[in-house]
């Protein structure tokens, strides 16, 4: 009897260990999905707040079938990007976070209408280094993300005898212009509606396009990985970036159609214990014209700047100073350039009617 | 003697496996669902002031009783950051932009951000227990969110 409740206990002991066990993977499986899933919320966030700052002249009237016509200037998306994944994991906005999240970002790609840039790991620092000062007397040694120049969506097509390369846009059932060169004799020609793609002057498929265009984009991705996995190794990091899948279907990337965004981060290792992964894809658009003012506070003798709207009301709550529109600008970034320094009082203030509010969003 | 001993222990891994575990495991799962709901209150908040530009008292209160309806007792902190570009004097006059924390959360703009930071102040059920317990403390359960205007 001794013996038996002997290996019963025994028995309760393996089995109270497995249940701790269990417990504590269970725990951590809950943690990290938590840390997965705000990540997600973080990165849309992020990405869709970038996209938005790629809007050039903060905009025209126009609706959302108008919306290939937009002029997009990536120039700002990554700032903006690091900045609001700052905020969403309670960082300060520190040269130092800023590139710790940019360790994270494999790279990135923003689809215009007629082109696309793609992030790419570029020498910000171009002086050379000499060896005695630890550089390859060549390079500047200094490494940053950047945006690519304008990369065209290039497709090859072979029709009559001949051979054409041509530049497409996006979406060629929505907008089906077109410019074709033709190899080794140069002449350029190009045509306006997608129709001409179908009915003979090209032998183009939609399809075909939409597939090049994803093959393309796909490809500059995985060179661009494959290149800073090459520099990880270099310095002694194992290669830890990848092309999602989640990234890609079938025909294209996501079936992207309009001027999209895209970000990933991978061996994100600020939110939580665990190192995460992340994509997130992001297109959105305002639809309101925002004009900044630079103005001079009078008595103060400061150069200010804040919101068109926001002037006015300003000058309500100080009905005794007197501030004068000097200049208007397209952004802050232009205004602060100018020596204009923010009106944070005024940049508080409500900028439009909300009666009239009509974004568009994807 | 050794008899009696084993049917102690036998008494106690019986109690443990019978009662604490499942008990843990429980109020583990529970903790695991509202911390979910939690999160996808704040979601929904950021999502719906952020499309309509502004932060109703209305708003406010529902995410304070939206966060607390799920079992938990939380802190929730709205704040209302805009976007401001100035010259870095630091740095050759390069422009930098940074996000300024305003006391002003009513009326938002295009383009401003607005951060909601949660954070647990009671003990829930399964901490107190593995504290009892185990003496383990995990710490409390808090996290921010951050989205744009749009």
């Amino acid at each position: 009897m001794k013996v038996w409740s002997a290996i019963f206990n025994l028995f309760a002991v393996v089995l109270l260990a497995f249940l701790l066990i269990l417990f504590y993977r269970t725990e951590e499986v809950n943690t990290r999905q938590f840390e997965e899933l705000r990540l997600r919320y973080a990165m849309d966030y992020a990405t869709e707040a970038a996209f938005r700052a790629t809007i050039g002249v903060d905009d025209i009237a126009i609706d959302y079938v108008d919306m290939d016509g937009v002029q997009i200037n990536p120039s700002l998306a990554l700032e903006t990007f690091k900045a609001i994944i700052c905020l969403n994991y309670d960082m300060s906005l520190s040269e130092e976070n800023m590139r710790h999240i940019e360790n994270a970002i494999p790279t990135g790609v923003l689809f215009t209408r007629d082109g696309y840039y793609v992030l790419e790991l570029s020498e910000i620092d171009t002086t050379p280094k000499s060896v005695a000062q630890g550089g390859d007397g060549v390079t500047g040694g200094e490494y940053a993300l950047k945006w690519s120049i304008k990369y065209p969506y290039k497709v090859y097509k072979e029709r009559a005898g001949k051979k054409y390369w041509y530049a497409t846009s996006l979406n060629p059932l929505v907008d089906g212009r077109w410019t074709r060169v033709e190899v080794g004799t140069g002449t350029i020609s190009d045509g306006k509606t997608f129709n001409d793609l179908i009915y003979g002057i090209t032998g183009l498929s939609a399809k075909e396009v939409k597939t090049e265009i994803s093959r393309l984009v796909m490809n500059d991705i995985a060179y661009i990985i494959d290149n800073r996995n090459m520099q990880e190794t270099a310095i002694g990091k194992m290669g830890r970036f990848y092309l999602p899948v989640s990234s890609q279907t079938e025909t294209t990337i996501n079936n992207v159609r309009r001027p999209t965004l895209m970000m990933f981060m991978q061996g994100v290792d600020f939110a939580g214990n665990d190192i995460l992964d992340g994509a997130s894809v992001g297109g959105a658009m305002t639809v309101r014209k925002r004009v900044v003012v630079g103005f001079r506070d009078v008595g103060a003798g400061i150069d200010y700047y804040c919101y068109e709207r926001q002037l006015t009301q300003l000058e309500k709550e100080f009905p005794g100073k007197i501030f004068n529109a000097i200049k208007f600008f397209d952004s802050m970034e232009d205004a602060a350039r100018e020596g204009f320094e923010p009106h944070v009082l005024a940049l508080s203030y409500d900028l439009e009617d909300k009666n009239v509010k009509d974004d568009l969003v994807d | 003697m050794s008899d009696f001993v084993n049917k102690v222990v036998t008494i106690i891994l019986i109690f443990v496996l019978l009662v604490l575990a499942p008990l843990l495991i429980s109020y583990m799962s529970t903790d695991m669902v509202t911390e979910r709901l939690v999160l996808n209150e704040v979601t929904q908040f950021i999502d719906r002031v952020t499309d309509k530009g502004e932060i109703t008292d209305a708003d406010i209160n529902d995410i304070y009783l939206g966060v607390n309806s799920h079992g938990g007792t939380y802190d929730v902190k709205v704040e209302r950051y805009i976007r401001i570009a100035t010259e870095d004097p630091k740095n050759n006059g390069r422009v930098k932009t940074v996000y300024y924390n305003t006391d002003h959360i009513g009326d938002l703009n295009v383009g401003d951000v607005v951060k909601v930071h949660v954070k647990e102040i009671g003990v829930s059920n399964s901490k107190r227990l593995m504290w009892q317990l185990l003496r383990i403390d995990k710490g409390s359960f808090e996290f921010s969110l951050a989205g744009t205007v749009r």
